[in-house]
Parts: structure tokens; sequence; C-alpha cells
């Protein structure tokens, strides 16, 4: 599969740095388990193959992200060829916890950068500094936007409860 | 209206504040609006109240990414050895495992090096992940013990050398029945061969050169093996890894957290191939292995059964060092420095394989401000612990301070970048600051430390992480949970972005292995 020349130690190094993270943003994408998880392998194996288009190793969260969003992308299209996408994204799929239904369906309703901000944060225990990094924001924008996140979400959550 | 309008504005702010963003002047000015405004605080109590609803539905979600991390690396190589990224607690438990691991502990004087290396291990700074329930390898894995007859165990040093091995013959109620121990540890001073046949423990301490005749069951490793790994089923921090590797074929790797020990276990027979430093076997012995030997020619024979005169002076000793460990102790809390340097140095004559007389001795020196003295001993607790795969943390802690006190302040943060991380994750997962609280506490009995509350021992750290760094995210006793959060988000912050001033390369301090 992979045919890069780079070596495997490299890939087990890119895994390893960077999983959660694509694992974050593939969450607030896919807005479902088992689709993130499939997202996730599915990034990494595209990223594999490709290893030798990252000419900037600095940049491999970021090369990394496009390659994950790109997958999701492709995955939420699938998705509406078959069948078309229900507003209520996490009660279709097999919910493990109740917790976890309540908050995916919450996050289902906030706007993808939102989404993004929230997921890395909690997810990947990012700080905002790191957001920021990762995100292409200034630190104040990465704060305020999480913050926002933050207050959309609760106002979702309380009314998904009432 | 506008009173109305001007609320919803501040909707974000109060975001901010749950999630400790807000700074300090913009917190001050919210909280004051909060005291007086019913709606806002209303909303930030809820926010608070969610936040945990928020976190711990995302620590489900972080447990199920972590299968997904384990299939990348079965196609990639490993992708993240930490257990988990979620944030349950331990369960309770911890007394169950706190027997198991006290019948392992030797009578007498044992020079014992697995039993040290044991008791070391359920005293150095351990940092707790959530639990993954082990039952499933560790029911049968006891099952599997109690049928096994015999265990022949080996240990080797970092050079591959075999310093200790020995056979237990298991009894029908488990616990070891015959004892066999040849240990031959140049480094610890030890050459010892010890015969258990069941009437009478005979030891034959080659460095002294003299026979000891003991009780039966005087000498130990783990007394009662299907016991221990019962009750680490009920211990509530252990991890399993089933499709783990040992020297090449499939394990089931299992993690106790408390004690940071691994086991690795045969997926086939389910029996244990190693626990901790020690390889096992579960084969028959040689012929006449428990058979008690004369003792050699000319050498001393002490009977050390029943009241005799020997015995006497054996159970002086220990009680002597065990006074002496005592009033260094309270010397050392009374802050009488010169009275606990000298207590605590006449029981290294005595025991100097301790690493807790050591460690309370370095805190005596630095107490009086002789750094070098205080650096040595912290060196030599981290070198006792070079062997195994535990860290004490508490010393890299205090020989950072120490260093930093010496004015060595590339190799002092060198050593607090070893302790930080670990300090600060115990906020989180305070089992973590065990050892730092029993460290700190040396008169302190450690049944009473266990009963620390999590809000006891995350006060007790945040005082540390203070003193060590010099910063203050506003921790207060009482604080209400969501606070408590933006306190602890604080510091996991303040971290990130320092971790690297704090690892300048090319300094002493040598980062523990993993």
């Amino acid at each position: 599969m992979g045919t890069s020349s780079r070596s495997s130690t490299e890939a087990e190094h890119l895994v390893r740095e960077h999983w959660r993270a694509v694992f974050s943003l593939c969450l607030a994408h896919a807005l479902c388990l088992s689709d993130a998880e499939d997202a996730l392998q599915e990034t990494f194996t595209r990223a594999i193959a490709g290893l030798d288009s990252l000419r900037e190793p600095a940049k491999a969260r970021a090369w990394l992200f496009g390659i994950a969003r790109r997958v999701c992308a492709d995955q939420g299209r699938k998705r509406h060829s078959v069948e078309s996408l229900p507003d209520h994204v996490a009660s279709k799929r097999q919910p493990t916890d109740e917790r976890v239904e309540e908050l995916l369906a919450a996050l289902s309703r906030l706007p993808e950068p939102y989404r993004e901000v929230v997921s890395l944060y909690y997810l990947d225990g990012q700080s905002t500094i790191c957001l920021a990094g990762n995100l292409g924001l200034t630190p104040a924008a990465a704060r305020q936007r999480l913050a926002r996140a933050r207050v959309m979400l609760h106002q979702l959550m309380t009314r998904g409860k009432t | 209206m506008n009173h109305h309008t001007k609320c919803q504005k501040r909707q974000e702010a109060i975001g901010a504040l749950v999630l400790g963003l807000l700074d300090p002047a913009a917190e001050t000015e919210l909280r004051r609006h909060l005291d007086t405004c019913d709606l806002c605080r209303g909303v930030r109590d809820a926010m608070v109240e969610e936040e945990n609803a928020v976190r711990s539905a995302f620590d489900v979600i972080a447990r199920s990414a972590k299968a997904a991390s384990s299939a990348l690396a079965e196609r990639f190589g490993k992708a993240d050895k930490t257990p988990s990224m979620a944030t349950q607690p331990a369960k309770p438990g911890r007394r169950i495992v706190a027997k198991g691991w006290r019948i392992m502990k030797t009578h007498y004087r044992i020079t014992s090096l697995a039993a040290s290396l044991v008791l070391l291990a359920s005293v150095a700074g351990v940092l707790l992940w959530p639990t993954y329930p082990g039952s499933y390898v560790l029911g049968q894995t006891v099952d599997s013990i109690k049928k096994a007859g015999f265990v022949h165990t080996l240990m080797r040093d970092s050079q591959g050398r075999l310093i200790d091995e020995r056979w237990i013959e298991i009894g029908a109620d488990g616990n070891q029945a015959r004892y066999y121990q040849d240990a031959n540890a140049p480094q610890y001073k030890t050459s010892l061969l010890i015969i258990d046949d069941g009437k009478v423990c005979y030891a034959l301490d080659r460095v002294e050169g003299a026979v000891m005749l003991k009780p039966t069951g005087s000498y130990q490793w783990i007394y009662n093996l299907a016991d221990f790994f019962e009750s680490l089923t009920k211990d509530g921090t252990v991890t399993v890894e089933q499709n783990a590797r040992y020297r090449g074929k499939p394990a089931h790797k299992v993690r106790w957290l408390k004690g940071q020990i691994d086991c690795y276990i045969d997926p086939k027979t389910r029996l244990p191939l190693t626990v901790g430093p020690m390889e096992l076997e579960f084969t028959n012995p040689p012929a006449g292995v428990f058979t008690v030997p004369k003792p050699p020619a000319g050498v001393k024979v002490v009977d050390l059964r029943g009241g005799s005169e020997a015995a006497k002076q054996v159970a002086e000793r220990e009680f002597k060092k065990a006074r002496l460990f005592s009033d260094g102790h309270k010397a050392l809390a009374a802050k009488q420095y010169a009275k606990a340097v000298k207590a605590l140095s006449d029981a290294i004559e005595l025991s100097p394989m301790e690493n807790w007389i050591w460690y309370w001795r370095g805190d005596a020196y630095a107490g009086l401000a002789q750094w070098d003295k205080a650096i040595a001993d912290y060196t030599k607790v981290i070198e006792m612990f070079k062997t195994t795969n535990m860290v004490p943390y508490y010393a890299y802690l205090s020989r950072g301070l120490a260093r930093l006190g010496s004015g060595d302040a590339a190799n002092g943060k060198a050593d607090l970048a070893v302790a930080l991380p670990v300090m600060i994750k115990s906020l989180r997962h305070t089992d973590g600051a065990t050892s730092f609280d029993y460290a700190d506490n040396p008169t302190a009995v450690r049944e009473a430390l266990a009963k620390l509350t999590p809000e006891q021992r995350r006060e007790n750290m945040i005082l540390r992480l203070r003193r060590a760094t010099g910063q203050d995210f506003g921790y207060k006793a009482g604080m209400e949970p969501g606070q408590i959060e933006v306190v602890i988000g604080k510091w996991e912050a303040w971290w990130k972005q320092n971790a690297s001033g704090y690892k300048s390369p090319g300094t002493a301090a040598t980062s523990p292995a993993s």
C-alpha cells in the first residue's frame, strides 16, 4: 500500500504524534464514533501513502488536518448518496452512552468551526495556544471561538433537555 | 430590557470563565457582576454543572478512540502507549491489594532483592490512568496458578546476569509451602542461599559467612500468587492490553498502575510470564531442591528460632533501627535538622537499602541548606530505582529544588521537568500524589495518608506546585468543582506553554524510562 520511500519509523512517529488530534477533528466532522474511527484510518492511510508530499515536517499537523477534512467530506458525500443525512445524526447510529448521544446531538448543531475547537479542546486536551496554531487563528481568536462554542453548546444542551 | 441584553453579551465571558480562559481583570469584573445578577449566576452554575457531563461524555469517546488507535497501531506501528486519555477515577479496592502486597514482605532483616524492589514499588511515584477491567485475563490466571504446583522465578540485572533464582512450591491452599532462593547481587552486597522445607528455614549468608536457622515462612516472594492476581482484579487501577507481545510472542500485558508493575500473561496457559522484574516458569523443580543441607564446615550457625539469644539480638537490632528511623522523622517534622541528620545517618548504617531514609536525610540536609549533601542523598534514591521501571518523582522534585537552592538552575529545572508533569496530572488523578504526600509527612502513618481525600491531596499538590514554580492560579480550599476545573486547566496550560523552558539540553538529569 504505502509506497512511501520514507522509513516506517517516520510513519509510526506521525501516527503517535497526531492520531488524537486527527481523531478529534474527524469526530467534529463525522459526529459519529464509528465514522470518526473510519475517517481516522483513512486519513492515515492516505497520509502515509503520500508521505513524500509532506515537505515540511513541522507542518505535519496542518497537512494531516487537510487530509482529514477531505476524507470526512468524502464520507459525508457518500452518506448523502445513499440516504439523506438525518438531522439528528447521533440518534441514528449506535450510540454507546446517553451522555455521548446528548453531546453529539448538540455538537451536530454547532457550526463547523465551533465543532472543531470544542472537539480539539476536550478530546485532545489542546490549550488555546495550541488550538490557535492548529487552526491558523490568533490565540485571542481561538479563546473567543472556544468560549463562544461553549456557550452555544450549553444553549443546545439545555434546549435538548426541555 | 437593556440589562437583559447586556447579560446576553456576558454569556461568552461566562463560557470563558468556566473554561478558565478569562484574564484576571475580566474575571474580577465578571465575578463582581455574578454576585449581583441572578440570571448570569444561574447560567454560570448550570454551565459549571454541565461541564462535568461534557467532560465525562468526551471521556467515553476518548476510550473509544483508544480502540481506534490500536487498529492504527497494528497497521502503522505503535500509536500510543498510554492506556487512555479518559479521566475516570480509580475504583475502590486499594485495601485488598495493599493486603496482598503486604504479605510479600519478608520477615526479619531480609535482603531479598525482589522484595525490596516490590516494596520500593509500593511507594514509588505512580501516576494513575483510568481503569480497564482486567478480570477477563486475571480471573483465568488465578485459576491456572492454583493448579500449577511450582513456580520458578528468575531475575536479571541490567546486564542480563542472573541475580536471583527461586523455586516455590504452591500448597493446596495456594500459599507458599516450600521455598528455595539463590540470590547473588554483588551490587547490593547480597549473596544468599535460602531453603525452607516447610519445617525450618535455612539461610546461608555468603557475605557474612553465617547460617541462620529461622522459622519456616521467614523468606517469601509473593506468599500466595493466586491471591495476588485475585486482588488485582479488584484493585481498579489495572489496565490490560490483550494484543501485546513478550519476547516476540503474543501475550496479555497487565499493568498494575498503582504499584507501577507490569505482568505479561501467556494467552494459552493464562499463567504469568513475568511479574515486575521477575520472569516466571511453572515447571517442576530438580529433585532435592527443597532439602535443607548441612551448614558448610567452619561457618557459624545462628539459631533464630523461638526465644534464642540470637533471635533476641536480631529483634533488638530491628527495634534500634525503628527507633532511629522514628527519631529522625520526629526531628525532621520539628525542623531540628541537625538532629534528624544524625539519627537518619545511624539508621542508614543499619539499613542502607531503604530509600525513604536516604530521602528524608536529604530533606534534613536541605533544611540545613547543605545543598550538595541533600542532592547526593536524593540522587541515591533516584539511583536505587534505576534498575526498576519505577520513577521516584518526589525525589526529582526535591533534588530539583535543592539544585535551584544551590544556584544550579539548569539542572534544577531539568529535574523539575521530570516531576512537574506528573504533579500537574495528579491534580486530576489524585492517587498519583500518594508518594508525594508520604514524602512530605514522615511522621504520618501510611494508613492515615491513604485516607486523605482527593481534595486534600489536590490541595497539598497545589502547594508543592506553587513552591516549585512560583506560579499561583488562585486555588482555594472549598472551591466548587467548576472552579477547581478552571485552576487545573490553568496549570495544564501553563505547563504546555512553559515545559520547553524546563528542558534545557545537555543537563545532567537523565530522563527516567517511561
